[in-house]
C-alpha cells in the first residue's frame, strides 16, 4: 500500500470515528517506518493532539498522555511545581475519588506511573487489550484532565513524600548533587539551570493554592498530546478519544516566554566537598536542542567518545592513564539548547585536573574528524538504540510522545533510525570544533576530604 | 497476532534456547553459566566477575582494542553479568551483523587471551570500582543486606567481589575456573528476536563447536551448605555521615522457585507491597509520606530461596518509627490478615499483566532463561495465568502464616548511626543492633 492509500485509509478513520463522537477529528500527519509500524496523527477542535499507532505484534497498549509543561515553566522562586504536580493528579477528582484510579487500573493489570522533566510532563499506563480497558482508562484519563479536586491533606501528605524523593535522589547521592550544580553553574538565565525535583526551600514553601494555578492554566486539551500504542482498531481507539476528549473546552495558554541563555564565553569551574569515596567531575558543554541538525552531529561524536571500551574517553582515562574508574555521559535531549554531560568516578588520588585536561583534549580532537571505524561505530550503535526503542508498545509511545511533545513531530521517531544518512562526517567535526570549545565548558569537582 | 514462539534444542551438551518474533531487524542473546559466584572457590570473591571480565579483554589471535574495535564495529554489545546463581553474557546486534558478532562471543569464550598485564590491570580497576561503589546507599544497603542475611553462607558474597579476595586473585584462578565453568554442558545459549530456531542453532554451533564438553554439574542447591536460619531481629547500621535520610531493607527468608508454596507466597507479597495501591505502599508512602520508595519484592523464579524484601527511603526523623511500622505490618501479614479485596486486586493484576510478561521476545528471554535454571519446560511461562486462578485464597494466607517470620527478620539500614541509634535501642529492644563503618573492609 503507497503511503497516500495509507493517508485515505486515515482519513476514513478520522471521518468515521468524527461521525460517531459527534466532535471534529482531522488527520494532521502520517508516518510509515515499515509494513507493520505506522503512526497516524490527528487532531480534535478543542486542540487535543492523538497519536495513534497500531501495533498488532502483542494483544497489548500502552496508553500516554503528555502536557507540555515541565520545570521550565517555572517561576524560577517556586520550582519543583510541574514535578510535585505530577505526583498529585493521582489524588482524585470531583468524579473518581483519591485512590480510585490506581485500584482500577492496577485490578485491570496497569502499572500506572508518570514522569516530569524540562520540558514535558507525562502519564503512562499500558494494559491487555480486552472489553472495556480502552474505555475505563480514556474515562480516568479525560476526566483528570479538567476534574481533578485537590484538598490540602492529599497535598502536604503528597508534598513530604516528594521532599523525600528529593532527599533520596539529591541530598543524599553524590551524583545527584553534583548533576544540580552542573546545570545551575552551566545556566545563568535560561529556566534549565534548576532541578526538575525543585529547590527544597521552594518545596517547603509550595501552598496548595500554587498546584491549583498550574493545573488551571496548563492541564488543557490544546496543551496535550495522547498517544496510544498497541492492538486496537483505529476508528474504535479515535472515537472512544474523541467523545470522552472532544467537549473538553481549550484553554487560554499563556505565552511562554523564556530568558534566552547568553553564549559562555569563558570557562565555569564549581568545587564541592560531599562525603564521598571517590572524587567525582562532571562536565557540562552548551549543546544544541534536539531539533537543531548538530544535535544529531554530536550524537554520533558522543558513540565514538563514550560507548564501550574502545570509547575515546573511556580507553584514555580508565585503560591507559589509569585515571578513572568510570566514564559516563550524556548529550540532553531537550527542546532548547542543554548540555552534553561528562561524568567521571576517579580514582583515590588521581590527579582531577589532569583528568579534565584529557576530557577536553579527546573532545577537542574529534575535530579532526572521525576514523572509518568510529563512523561505522556510530551508524551501527545508533540504528540499534533506535530500532531497539521500538520493542515494545511503551517504547514506541514513549518516543513518539516526547518527539510530538518537544518538537511536534513524532515522526522524528522513525527518523531517529536513519538520522546518521543525513549528517556529513565533516558536520560532526564542525559540531565538535564549536560545542566542545573549552570556553563553553562548565565543571563540577567533588574532592572529599577523605581522598 | 505474531506472538513469539519459543523453543529448545540440545547441542553438544549445551541448551539452545530460541524466543522467535520478527517484528524489528534485532537479536538479544544470552549466554548463561548455569552456577554463579555461590560456587567460586572459598575466599575468592570475586573470581567468576574477574574470569567474566577478562575474557572480554582479548583473544588469542585479537588484542582487546582489536576484540573491541571490531565488536564496536558492529553496533553489538556483549557484557559479564555475574549473578549468585547464574551468571551471563548478555549482548544485543543488528540482525544483519549477528553471525560476525557471534563469531567473536565464540572466540572471546573458547580463546580468552588471560592476557597477564590485562589481568594486573583489571584486578585494579575492580578493587577500585568496589571502593567507589560505597558512594551510592542504594548499593550499599542491598550490600549489607546480603551480608547480614547470608551471614557465614556463601551466599554473602556480593557477585562483584569483595576488595581484599579480589585484590589477590591471580592469573591461574581464573584460569582454573574458566577451563572448569565455561563448558558446553554447562551452559544456556539463549536468542531473542529476528531469528529462526534453525539460524539460533547454527549461531550457537558457533559458540559452543570449540568449547570442552565437560561433565553435567551438579545441582546449585546440592554444591551448597544450608541457608542460615535467622534467629530474632537483627539490625545492622552501615554507619555513613551526613545522611539526611535512611537506605532501609528489611529482609524475610524466602522459597525457591520449584517450592510448591511459592506462587502463593508471592501472590500474597504482590497484594503486600508490590503495587501503588497494596498496604505497605499506601501505610508508608500515602499515608504518612515517609518514603518515595516503599515496596515489597520477592523473585519467584529462583533456583535458591531468595528473601522477601521491603524497601524504602525514610528520613532519619521518621526512620526507626518507620522500620517498627514495616515490622507491625510484617507480623500482621504473618498473622494472614490480607484484605480480601487487597488480595483481589492482587490476583487480577497479575493476571492482567501477564500479557506484557510474552509480548515481546526481548520480554520473553529472560523468564524463559530462568525455567531452564529451575528445570522447567519454557512453556512453564504460559501456564502462568492459570496457576495464578487456581490459586485459592487460603493457600496465599496459609503460605504467608507459613513462611513469613516477622520475629527474625534481618534489617541493613544505611545511616548516620548517631542520629538513629539511640531510638532504634530504645524503640526495638529485643533487636540485636550491630554498627558497621560503611568503607568496611576497604581500609577506610
Amino acid at each position: 500500500m503507497s503511503q497516500t492509500d495509507d493517508e485515505k485509509a486515515m482519513e476514513r478513520v478520522a471521518a468515521d470515528a468524527a461521525r460517531a463522537a459527534g466532535h471534529s477529528v482531522k488527520l494532521t500527519g502520517f508516518a510509515r517506518y515499515n509494513a507493520q509500524l505506522a503512526a497516524s496523527r490527528f487532531q480534535l477542535d478543542n486542540g487535543l493532539v492523538i497519536v495513534l499507532l497500531p501495533d498488532e505484534r502483542a494483544p497489548v497498549f500502552a496508553y500516554q498522555t503528555w502536557y507540555r509543561v515541565g520545570s521550565k515553566d517555572e517561576n524560577p522562586d517556586r520550582t519543583g511545581l510541574a514535578h510535585l504536580f505530577e505526583h498529585l493528579m493521582f489524588k482524585g477528582t470531583t468524579k473518581h475519588p483519591v485512590g480510585e484510579l490506581d485500584r482500577e487500573l492496577e485490578s485491570r493489570g496497569s502499572q500506572t506511573n508518570a514522569a516530569t522533566w524540562v520540558d514535558w510532563t507525562y502519564y503512562t499506563c499500558a494494559l491487555a487489550v480486552r472489553p472495556g480497558n480502552l474505555a475505563t482508562v480514556v474515562d480516568f484519563e479525560s476526566d483528570r484532565m479538567r476534574g481533578l479536586a485537590l484538598t490540602q491533606d492529599v497535598f502536604a501528605s503528597e508534598l513530604d513524600v516528594v521532599k523525600n524523593e528529593r532527599r533520596m535522589s539529591v541530598d543524599d547521592s553524590v551524583m545527584g548533587r553534583i548533576s544540580e550544580t552542573l546545570f545551575a553553574t552551566s545556566f545563568t538565565r535560561h529556566a534549565y539551570r534548576w532541578p526538575t525535583i525543585g529547590h527544597l526551600e521552594h518545596l517547603e514553601t509550595m501552598q496548595l493554592e500554587h498546584a491549583r494555578r498550574f493545573y488551571d492554566t496548563y492541564y488543557a486539551p490544546n496543551n496535550a498530546t495522547v498517544v496510544v500504542v498497541g492492538a486496537l482498531d483505529p476508528v474504535e481507539a479515535i472515537t472512544t478519544l474523541a467523545k470522552a476528549y472532544g467537549a473538553i473546552p481549550a484553554s487560554k495558554l499563556p505565552e511562554r516566554r523564556r530568558s534566552p541563555e547568553p553564549e559562555q564565553t569563558e570557562a565555569r569551574e564549581a568545587r564541592l566537598k560531599l562525603p564521598a569515596v571517590s572524587a567525582h567531575v562532571a562536565m557540562g558543554y552548551r549543546a544544541p536542542g534536539q531539533s537543531d541538525p548538530m544535535h544529531a552531529a554530536l550524537e554520533i561524536a558522543s558513540e565514538a567518545l563514550l560507548t564501550g571500551d574502545n570509547a575515546r574517553l573511556y580507553k584514555r582515562l580508565v585503560t591507559d592513564e589509569e585515571l578513572a574508574t568510570e566514564v559516563d555521559g550524556f548529550l540532553s535531549p531537550f527542546a532548547e539548547p542543554g548540555i552534553y554531560e561528562v561524568l567521571l568516578t576517579l580514582r583515590p588520588g588521581a590527579d582531577a585536573q589532569r583528568a579534565i585536561d584529557i576530557v577536553q583534549e579527546e573532545l577537542s580532537r574529534v575535530g579532526d574528524g572521525l576514523t572509518d571505524g568510529e563512523w561505522r561505530k556510530a551508524q551501527n550503535g545508533l540504528t540499534l538504540s533506535a530500532l531497539d526503542s521500538l520493542k515494545d508498545a511503551e517504547g514506541l509511545a514513549e518516543q513518539l510522545g516526547h518527539h510530538e511533545t518537544n518538537s511536534r513531530a513524532f515522526e522524528k521517531t522513525f527518523e531517529a533510525i536513519r538520522r546518521w544518512e543525513n549528517v556529513q562526517r565533516g558536520d560532526v567535526a564542525q559540531a565538535a570544533k564549536t560545542f566542545f570549545d573549552p570556553r563553553r565548558r562548565t565543571v563540577v569537582v567533588n574532592q572529599p576530604e577523605s581522598t | 497476532m505474531n506472538a513469539p514462539k519459543v523453543s529448545r534444542a540440545t547441542l553438544r551438551g549445551a541448551v539452545v534456547l530460541t524466543v522467535e518474533e520478527h517484528s524489528l531487524p534485532v537479536v538479544r542473546f544470552v549466554i548463561a553459566l548455569r552456577r554463579g559466584s555461590a560456587v567460586d572457590p572459598e575466599g575468592q570473591s570475586g573470581a567468576l566477575r574477574a574470569m567474566m571480565e577478562l575474557m572480554l579483554r582479548g583473544t588469542d589471535s585479537k588484542s582487546r582494542e582489536r576484540f573491541n574495535a571490531e565488536l564496536e564495529e558492529l553496533g553489538s554489545s556483549f557484557n559479564a553479568v555475574p549473578g549468585s546463581e547464574a551468571a551471563y553474557f548478555r549482548g544485543v546486534a543488528l540482525k544483519r551483523n549477528l553471525g560476525a558478532t557471534v563469531n567473536l562471543i565464540a572466540e572471546a569464550l573458547s580463546a580468552p587471551a588471560f592476557d597477564a598485564e590485562e589481568h594486573a590491570a583489571l584486578i585494579d580497576e575492580m578493587v577500585q570500582a568496589l571502593a567507589s561503589d560505597r558512594d551510592d546507599d542504594d548499593t550499599v544497603a542491598e550490600l549489607f543486606l546480603r551480608r547480614a542475611f547470608y551471614k557465614g553462607h556463601p551466599l554473602q558474597r556480593s557477585p562483584l567481589g569483595e576488595a581484599p579476595q579480589v585484590a589477590k586473585l591471580d592469573m591461574e584462578a581464573l584460569r582454573r575456573l574458566h577451563a572448569n565453568r565455561v563448558v558446553a554442558s554447562d551452559i544456556i545459549v539463549a536468542f531473542a528476536g529476528d531469528i529462526t530456531p534453525d539460524e539460533s542453532l547454527q549461531a550457537a554451533n558457533v559458540i559452543v563447536e570449540k568449547l570442552p564438553a565437560g561433565t553435567a554439574p551438579s545441582p546449585l542447591g546440592a554444591s551448597l551448605p544450608a541457608l542460615p536460619e535467622p534467629k530474632g531481629l537483627r539490625i545492622v547500621v552501615a554507619d555513613k555521615p551526613d545522611r539526611a535520610q535512611v537506605q532501609l531493607r528489611v529482609a524475610n527468608p524466602g522459597l525457591a522457585g520449584v517450592h510448591p508454596d511459592t506462587l502463593a507466597l508471592w501472590l500474597g507479597i504482590v497484594a503486600f507491597g508490590g503495587t501503588f495501591t497494596s498496604p505497605l505502599t499506601q501505610e508508608v508512602r500515602d499515608v504518612r509520606g515517609w518514603s518515595y520508595v516503599a515496596h515489597a519484592d520477592f523473585s519467584r523464579r529462583q533456583v535458591l530461596p531468595s528473601p522477601i524484601v521491603l524497601r524504602s527511603v525514610p528520613p532519619k526523623e521518621n526512620a526507626v518509627d518507620c522500620l517498627a511500622l514495616e515490622i507491625e505490618l510484617m507480623d500482621k501479614l504473618a498473622q494472614g490478615q490480607l484484605p480480601q479485596a487487597v488480595l483481589e486486586r492482587s490476583r487480577s493484576y497479575m493476571l492482567g499483566r501477564y500479557p506484557f510478561e510474552v509480548a515481546t521476545a526481548a520480554d520473553m528471554l529472560n523468564p524463559v532463561l530462568r525455567c531452564e535454571l529451575l528445570g522447567e519446560p519454557a512453556t512453564e511461562i504460559f501456564a502462568t495465568p492459570s496457576r495464578i486462578e487456581a490459586l485459592s485464597d487460603a493457600q496465599v494466607r496459609a503460605a504467608l502464616i507459613k513462611h513469613l517470620q516477622p520475629a527474625n527478620l534481618t534489617v541493613a539500614m544505611v545511616s548516620t548511626a548517631a542520629d538513629i541509634r539511640d531510638e532504634l535501642a530504645r524503640k526495638l529492644p529485643a533487636a540485636t543492633i550491630e554498627v558497621v563503618d560503611f568503607r568496611t573492609e576497604l581500609g577506610g
